[in-house]
């Protein structure tokens, strides 16, 4: 495990800046991908919004005052970036953000990148339906595994509103898998 | 002390608090049954979220974003001096464009008065052919069909032959004849 306070005074070295920066993609990059992945979907939209957090992280490292955790901080943009690329879609499509995301559920049946059986389609289709704080806080917790004090870092919410938002999220979803076997 | 007296249970009691010194959480027992009913609920949701990556995708992902960085670090430096170059060409075709609008906007007067159209209608009625005014005329719709119908049906070709003269209807006919040949 990289120290972070070291890593990040060396990111805010010119001359260690750029390999630090190496050594923090290769640190941060595979939960950072799975996390913008479950949000965006496809492979290649999570590759672009991917690329995008690590050049804002590149940019903005400077200005970073340590005031929270680098990984807390680096989720926080991959989360905003996210997003950020749904609501650009759906401006452009001119269309609602929800349909957006059904829609990028709907695209997984063709997905070559998707190996899921039915039920994790319906998962996928469960959690698309969420309202977006539910549907953030399910994937940190359900499939990150993530702790609720370091999503609570990240989300900038109260413990307690995230275990409420954890538990409404389960049932809605549980509900909807129900309801669709049936 | 008696042997005896040395296995009391209160003298254990004394030595041997009965408090393990175990804690827990506060509220933790207020939640108890929400977890549990969560972890029922949990497991009949699937654990994968059957999400694949291409094969090696990981493994040249820092020299990709490096290199993106690197150009738009490169894209930073040559900005404001190209953005300036390109802002010339199109503030002058604004600034053109703006130039002859207003003056176009300004110095024609677009509409006619219903006046000035009288006017000029009365001075050019014979020079006004049918074909220029249907052909300005083309919003209003003409039903042929009934046109015909209305006026050539059977009745009211009868009803003509009978209040004309047979003898001027012929000559009409004659006339007809001869202008068609």
């Amino acid at each position: 495990m990289v120290d972070e306070v070291i890593l990040v005074e060396q990111l805010q070295n010119v001359q260690t800046k750029e390999q630090a920066f190496r050594v923090l993609i290769t640190e941060y990059k595979e939960r950072l991908y799975w996390h913008i992945r479950k949000i965006v979907i496809s492979h290649d939209d999570a590759d672009d919004v991917l690329q995008n957090t690590f050049i804002k992280v590149f940019r903005g490292i400077d200005n970073f005052k340590q005031e929270s955790q680098l990984f807390s901080w680096m989720y926080r943009i991959a989360t905003n970036e996210s997003i950020t690329f749904i609501n650009k879609r759906a401006k452009e499509r001119n269309t609602e953000i929800s349909e957006i995301k059904q829609g990028l559920v709907t695209s997984l049946q063709s997905d070559e990148w998707f190996t899921g059986d039915e039920i994790q389609l319906i998962l996928q289709e469960a959690v698309a339906t969420l309202p977006e704080k539910q549907q953030l806080v399910f994937n940190m917790k359900y499939f990150d595994n993530m702790k609720y004090d370091e999503i609570s870092n990240i989300l900038e919410t109260s413990v307690g509103g995230l275990k409420a938002s954890y538990f409404h999220a389960v049932k809605k979803i549980e509900n909807y898998i129900k309801t669709r076997k049936d | 002390m008696k042997e005896h007296l040395k296995h009391n249970k209160e003298n254990l009691n004394s030595k041997f608090p009965k408090e393990p010194g175990f804690t827990s959480p506060e509220g933790y027992f207020d939640a108890i049954e929400d977890n549990f009913s969560l972890k029922l609920l949990e497991e009949k949701i699937p654990s994968d979220s059957g999400f694949e990556i291409p094969s090696n995708y990981f493994e040249n992902l820092e020299n990709n974003i490096i290199s993106k960085v690197e150009l738009s670090k490169k894209g930073k430096l040559i900005t404001l001096r190209s953005k300036i170059i390109r802002l010339i060409p199109v503030a002058a075709a604004i600034t053109i464009f703006l130039f002859v609008g207003i003056n176009f906007m300004f110095s024609k007067d677009t509409e006619l008065s219903s006046d000035e159209i009288a006017v000029w209608f009365d001075n050019n009625i014979n020079s006004i052919s049918s074909d220029d005014l249907t052909s300005e005329l083309d919003d209003l719709e003409i039903d042929d069909a009934n046109l015909l119908d209305n006026i050539i049906n059977e009745n009211n070709l009868e009803t003509y032959i009978n209040a004309n003269d047979s003898y001027l209807l012929l000559q009409d006919t004659d006339i007809n004849l001869i202008e068609i040949n």
